[in-house]
């Protein structure tokens, strides 16, 4: 196989492996809670080496009530999500009625498992309510789809999942969630050179989705404002309780023009700000 | 590794399988149910690739009942093991499952057995297992099984066989999953009904 390595990236001639593969790393997140969902992700898109963008959008909006998250190539988690997106509108435009996660789901782990063995590299989570019951899949390019509460994906997941299995717990409160799946990305951000960028932020409830501003992976690395929190003897599930960025304090969004919260804004409490203080 | 086992006896058949899904070395799930449970008479459980095993048990399952919709007879737990067989063989050189079975079934108050690889091989068996576990069970199953084993027994065989792959099994299994299929229906078995009891 002609092989010609130039650069930052592999470029193949012939036959062989796909050249460029862009969004390899990543570090994607979705647990179950109380009030419903929280994805979390990051935003950086590398080929090989090279950074080739920090501002991916890598929850793709599948319809008003399900969202799904993109690990793997992001040729084709976009172009099957966005041939599942209208597989969902038919079926609402055929059916008058939403499709449940659980089949959307199905549907994009049949398309996966068609193509398998044919270098897919896809890895997601979709989420969104079932009847207001929050349902959370994981499908993979292996044809694997398998429901679950708490789900990290991509390179710098290994990292994800260390802060937020423990700090894990389903009766968190929306502020603690969000506070604790930026913190969990943030930190596979940190470790993991795959992954960086902003971190995007999705509430997923009964009434669909929620997108929360997003944060500068930068901005979280700043111990004098955000230092580690403090650990009790009793819980590890302290992790979660206080946010990284205390509560309320006016977030520098890259993008002006990132929507508002539709709902359920993050009420500005003073309680949760003394992340520092040592109770 | 994943693993599932089958132990039979006169009227009931035994099915346990792990409970986890793992990704190279990261545990993805480990609340797995991989033994589906078939029309109430017939239990599949299944390892094998990720993806195909799903595939494969769901398309068998849904076709399995789809048989006794159309005839209005349920299949036949022998009849069933053979159409898994014929599935598994006719996909074996085009598009090949790569899914391991254990297939158990009481229908007339006859338990049947049916150990099923994924090149479509087929067995009725008193007992048999699928994956590592296996390699520190068989011997075991050897040594405590005979013609008359009752449901008790039989429990206390399949709890012996759990403790000897959490003792020996490098790969680590959080738990397993049991289920009893009797004339009755299928009934998974509560983790009190397993726990080591003192005998």
């Amino acid at each position: 196989m002609t092989s010609v390595a130039h650069g930052p990236y592999e470029i193949n001639v012939g036959e062989g492996v796909a050249p460029i593969q862009m969004l390899h790393g990543t570090t994607t997140l979705g647990f179950v809670f109380q009030h419903g969902i929280i994805i979390a992700v990051d935003s950086r898109s590398t080929m090989g080496p090279f950074i080739a963008s920090q501002t991916v959008q890598k929850v793709l909006e599948v319809s008003p009530y399900i969202i799904a998250t993109m690990a793997g190539g992001a040729a084709d988690c976009a172009y099957w999500h966005r041939v599942l997106q209208s597989e969902v509108r038919l079926y609402e435009l055929r059916n008058k009625s939403h499709m449940s996660v659980a089949g959307a789901s199905q549907i994009f782990a049949n398309i996966m498992y068609q193509y398998k063995g044919r270098d897919l590299s896809v890895g997601t989570m979709i989420a969104g309510c079932d009847r207001g019951v929050p349902s959370l899949y994981y499908c993979d390019s292996d044809g694997q789809r398998t429901k679950g509460s708490v789900f990290s994906v991509g390179s710098g997941s290994t990292h994800a999942y260390g802060v937020l299995d423990s700090g894990y717990r389903p009766d968190l409160t929306v502020e603690e969630a969000i506070a604790l799946g930026r913190r969990a990305i943030f930190h596979a951000t940190h470790r993991d050179s795959y992954s960086g960028g902003i971190i995007n932020v999705y509430h997923v409830h009964k009434d669909g989705w929620t997108k929360y501003p997003p944060i500068d992976c930068l901005e979280f690395f700043n111990f004098e404002k955000n230092p580690p929190l403090p650990i009790s003897k009793d819980s590890l599930a302290d992790l979660a309780k206080g946010p990284i960025v205390p509560a309320g304090t006016p977030i520098p969004s890259p993008a002006p023009s990132a929507p508002a919260p539709k709902a359920e804004p993050a009420p500005a409490t003073t309680t949760s700000v003394s992340v520092t203080g040592s109770s | 590794m994943e693993a599932i086992i089958g132990l039979r006896g006169r009227d009931f058949v035994l099915l346990a399988g792990d409970t986890k899904i793992a990704h190279s070395v990261m545990l993805l799930k480990s609340d797995v149910d991989r033994i589906v449970e078939i029309e109430n008479h017939i239990g599949l459980a299944y390892v094998g690739e990720p993806g195909d095993d799903q595939q494969c048990v769901q398309y068998l399952a849904k076709n399995i009942v789809l048989h006794s919709m159309r005839t209005g007879t349920p299949m036949t737990g022998n009849a069933a093991a053979h159409f898994v067989r014929r599935t598994l063989a006719d996909g074996l050189r085009e598009h090949p499952y790569n899914v391991n079975l254990i297939m158990g079934s009481v229908d007339r108050e006859q338990a049947g057995l049916y150990f099923l690889d994924y090149t479509g091989s087929l067995a009725e068996v008193k007992f048999c297992a699928h994956g590592y576990g296996s390699f520190f069970i068989l011997g075991l199953l050897d040594s405590l099984y005979h013609d008359d084993v009752t449901l008790e027994q039989g429990i206390i065989m399949i709890r012996k066989c759990l403790a000897e792959i959490k003792r020996r099994l490098l790969i680590q299994t959080p738990a397993f999953c049991v289920k009893v299929i009797t004339k009755d229906g299928i009934r998974l078995l509560s983790p009190e009904e397993m726990a080591p009891r003192v005998e």
